[in-house]
């Protein structure tokens, strides 16, 4: 009797025994499986659907595939512009990320460094790869010594040379756009740039679709027109302004923004993949060991070249056979 | 004989292993030197591959610096341009920086103009604090303005003072003081090996005496990092190690050791380049492994097959000769043996031939004495006997005058007894002489004489017709003699005698026979018929028992042989052939 509940305990304490091992097994599994997975948060500005939006998320998703686990939030800042409501959707994804943890921070565009990253996460011990903020990141203190990331600069310059490829004299232009803050801005810059270049740039901000056709007929006498963002311009109509312009077009016109490309004759345009996958590679470099500080914040280096050939043909305008053969998508 | 053929084997073995292995030597030292000519080959090509890389590089970099020298400011779009086609032409090219000169009191401004195009908080600074050294240079620094390609990884060298940099910090001081147009510095941190190589960019040409241009002239620098392996070229075959040396200093060891062996094959190529020394050392440490053995290896095993095929069929050969040389031995000890025995069998045959002629003829020369000399006193007793009867018979009485009567008997049936014995031994000792004759005509001349000494009835004797024979035919007339007369005397009390001659055919001879229907003879006493004195018969048929002695005598003369064939009561036939 004595032998056999002495049995009974020697085996109810190897099962035990065994029991404490699988479960310490099992636990060191998940624990090597969390930590070896390394995890990215992508915090966008706007939201999905969003043009600009979705080019960053696709190269953002293309460079960290297999690196780490991506996990996205939208501000939704686009459609709720009020500074309320993204105060709360900046507070909304700090929680997000805190909770998840990410082991590096990716922001697009400016309001997720301007609602999440400088309020929450400046010179904070988790990595931050900025991208899409315009002209400057300085608006929103960086540089910390957590951030780096890439500004988005319109091709200014670069589109002032192909239009000085393209016609013989370029003394004088109009900068045509819709009447926001922005625009002013972006105005500015050319403004200051052309003019160390010689040239005159003339602004006509507008705010309906009338004032915009009357506009740009008033500048067909000027060397070239920039037909920059419509966006503020409520009562704009896409074929309306298409027969518009394919029957009073008589100079050459210009774009930074790829939208605008079927009102206008040559296009130099950001591209929003290239900023996705500079924050994507840098993520990656920093998760490799890279140390965010010695990487510097950097600006877009790589433009889309488009030619809307049948504007051109209306007006009768002829481009460089260097820009017509550099350019790799035309209308 | 034995020992001959063996060493005719050893040496057909030892010559066989000796060509194999020389052929295959020959085929091995063929291919050796194929190795030879590949391994030089293969480094050759190795350096002018080098060489060709070096000189690709600098016409590259001269065409890059063209660029910086005719455009006061290069933009990044330029640099973007250039650069990647650079790198396109010369893929061993993995990054290519532009560094321009900026004056201490200038540094400001330009990073305003950095940051103005976007570059947030950017600075001109040293180096990593463990790639950095302090500069030589406090008036002037070289940050890196251009960089491509521009990555997270490569972006870390954006604004770092190049005159910081500790790895080139010596070839960048004769750069941008004596402004040398090429330097390459080697760089192994342990981890890495890379190649650092810059270029001074001068407002005017190098001038024409040291192919330098003044340090003042000097607006930037351009900075290359090359992949090591691409630049130095692989060798073509992977199997030679290479100890590459740039101005004494190792930047490639694959050599292990520096033992020498006998299969060692080794090059030294030096390269000059911008007054840098590359050497080259090149070696195969093994030549062997690197050698095609099968060929050698398949002559070696094909001329052994064949030598063991030949080993093979001549070692078969003479086992066989031993065979039939054992075999004729044997064959000539037996005839030797048997030519013996033949000889001794010969010589014994001969004596007993010699012998029995002795005795034969003894015998000849006795019976015919003696018969010769019975005659005489044969005669006197017939002849007193006749007296006898003629001139006394009256006074003898008539037992007197029967014992004369067998007296006178006695001595006819002796007389005739001693003609007939004559004659047998007379059957050897007469000449012999064969002619061709007629055998049917011969038969019925004897038939004839027969029946007119006997009385026969002739008229019973059947003879075929044109029988010939090739004889001696006063014996063969003396053989049919006795054979008809035999038959008449035994058919002679049958009913219907009948007696026949003729010929028959049996095994491709002649055969001759004398047939009856008389009272024949027991086969079984067949074997005395031809033995003198032997009679089958008693007293009621006359004769002396000799006929067919002499008949088979007769026969064995001519080389032919008799026999007879008969059943008691249904008469006897006699056959007899003549050669």
């Amino acid at each position: 009797m004595q032998n056999s509940s002495a049995a009974v305990c020697f085996l109810s304490r190897v099962f035990a025994f065994l029991l404490l091992l699988m479960s310490f097994t099992v636990s060191t599994v998940k624990a090597d499986s969390a930590d070896g997975i390394k995890k990215c948060l992508l915090v966008f500005s706007y939201h999905k659907g969003y043009e600009w939006n979705d080019g960053i998320d696709k190269g953002v998703t293309q460079r960290l595939e297999g690196i780490c686990e991506l996990k996205k939030i939208y501000l939704d800042t686009k459609r709720n512009q009020s500074v309320a409501f993204g105060k709360a959707a900046g507070l909304k994804a700090k929680q997000v990320i805190d909770e998840y943890k990410p082991h590096v921070l990716i922001a697009a565009d400016d309001n997720a460094s301007r609602y999440v990253v400088e309020p929450f996460y400046k010179n904070t011990s988790l990595p931050v790869v900025f991208c899409g903020l315009n002209w400057t990141a300085s608006e929103y203190g960086y540089p910390y010594k957590n951030a780096t990331g890439m500004v988005e600069v319109a091709p200014i310059v670069p589109l002032l040379k192909n239009i000085q490829r393209s016609i013989d004299i370029v003394k004088q232009g109009v900068y045509l756009s819709s009447d926001v803050i922005t625009e002013h801005k972006d105005f500015l810059r050319y403004k200051k740039e052309y003019n160390d270049r010689g040239v005159d740039l003339n602004p006509v901000f507008v705010s309906t679709l009338d004032q915009w056709k009357a506009a740009y007929l008033d500048a067909q006498s000027a060397d070239f027109i920039i037909i920059n963002n419509n966006a503020g311009i409520n009562n704009w109509e896409k074929s309306a302004v298409i027969d518009f312009v394919g029957k009073h077009s008589q100079t050459l016109t210009v774009t930074n923004y790829r939208w605008m490309m079927s009102y206008a004759m040559l296009g130099m345009t950001k591209d929003p993949v290239e900023q996705g996958r500079w924050a994507g590679d840098v993520a990656s470099a920093i998760l490799d060991g890279l140390p965010v500080e010695n990487i510097p914040i950097t600006i877009n280096k790589s433009w889309h070249l488009f030619v809307n050939q049948k504007l051109i043909q209306a007006a009768g305008v002829t481009l460089s056979n260097r820009i017509l053969n550099y350019a790799y998508k035309t209308w | 004989m034995h020992r001959k053929s063996k060493s005719t084997l050893v040496g057909i073995l030892i010559a066989g292993v000796f060509f194999s292995l020389l052929l295959s030597g020959l085929m091995l030292r063929y291919e050796l030197t194929k190795v030879q000519g590949a391994f030089a080959n293969s480094v050759n090509q190795s350096t002018e591959r080098v060489k060709k890389n070096l000189q690709d590089f600098v016409s590259a970099d001269d065409q890059f610096r063209f660029l910086f020298q005719v455009n006061e400011d290069v933009s990044e779009d330029d640099f973007l341009v250039f650069s990647q086609t650079m790198v396109s032409q010369l893929p061993y090219t993995e990054e290519i920086i532009y560094a321009p000169k900026i004056r201490s009191s200038h540094i400001t401004l330009e990073e305003k103009k950095f940051q103005r195009k976007g570059y947030t908080g950017f600075r001109f600074r040293p180096f990593l604090a463990q790639q950095a050294i302090e500069t030589q240079f406090p008036d002037i620094i070289f940050p890196v303005k251009l960089i491509q390609p521009y990555t997270p990884y490569t972006s870390v060298w954006l604004g770092r003072d190049l005159l910081t940099f500790r790895v080139a910090q010596a070839v960048l001081f004769d750069v941008v003081s004596f402004g040398k147009k090429m330097q390459i510095v080697f760089s192994d941190d342990g981890r890495n090996k890379r190649f650092y190589a810059f270029s001074a960019v001068s407002f005017v040409s190098e001038n024409q005496q040291n192919g330098q241009v003044l340090a003042s002239n000097i607006f930037g620098v351009i900075g290359y990092e090359l992949d090591l392996i691409g630049l130095l070229a692989e060798s073509y075959n992977s199997n030679i190690s290479r100890n590459i040396t740039l101005n004494g200093r190792t930047i490639i060891n694959e050599v292990a050791g520096t033992g020498e062996s006998f299969f060692l094959m080794a090059q030294v190529d030096t390269i000059d380049f911008e007054g840098q020394t590359f050497n080259l050392r090149y070696q195969l440490p093994n030549a062997l492994s690197n050698i095609d053995f099968r060929i050698p290896a398949l002559i070696l095993l094909m001329f052994l097959l064949v030598t063991l095929l030949v080993y093979f069929v001549v070692n078969n050969y003479i086992e066989r000769q031993k065979i039939l040389d054992n075999q004729n031995r044997v064959i000539e000890d037996q005839v030797k043996q048997k030519t013996r025995l033949l000889k001794e069998q010969a010589t014994q045959i001969q004596k007993a031939f010699y012998h029995q002629l002795s005795v034969s003829k003894e015998l000849e020369s006795f019976s015919y004495s003696i018969s010769h000399d019975l005659r005489a006193p044969l005669r006197s007793i017939s002849g007193f006997a006749n007296m006898l009867n003629e001139d006394y018979r009256d006074q003898l009485d008539d037992e007197g005058r029967d014992m004369l009567s067998r007296i006178e008997k006695g001595a006819e049936k002796m007389s005739i007894l001693i003609d007939d014995l004559l004659t047998l031994s007379k059957i050897s000792r007469r000449d012999f002489n064969t002619v061709h004759f007629s055998m049917s005509k011969l038969v019925n001349n004897q038939v004839a004489e027969l029946c007119n000494t006997h009385s026969l009835k002739c008229n019973i004797i059947d003879v075929e017709d044109d029988l010939y024979a090739d004889a001696d035919r006063n014996l063969v007339r003396i053989a049919i003699n006795n054979l008809l007369t035999n038959a008449i005397k035994y058919s002679a009390k049958a009913e219907s005698p009948v007696v026949a001659f003729g010929a028959t055919e049996k095994d491709g001879k002649r055969v001759f026979f004398v047939k009856d229907n008389g009272v024949g003879f027991d086969m079984r006493y067949a074997n005395k018929l031809f033995i003198a004195f032997q009679r089958l018969h008693g007293s009621e048929f006359e004769g002396t028992g000799i006929g067919l002695a002499i008949v088979q005598r007769i026969m064995l003369r001519h080389g032919g042989k008799i026999w007879a064939e008969s059943e008691a009561g249904k008469g006897a036939t006699f056959y007899f052939t003549l050669s």
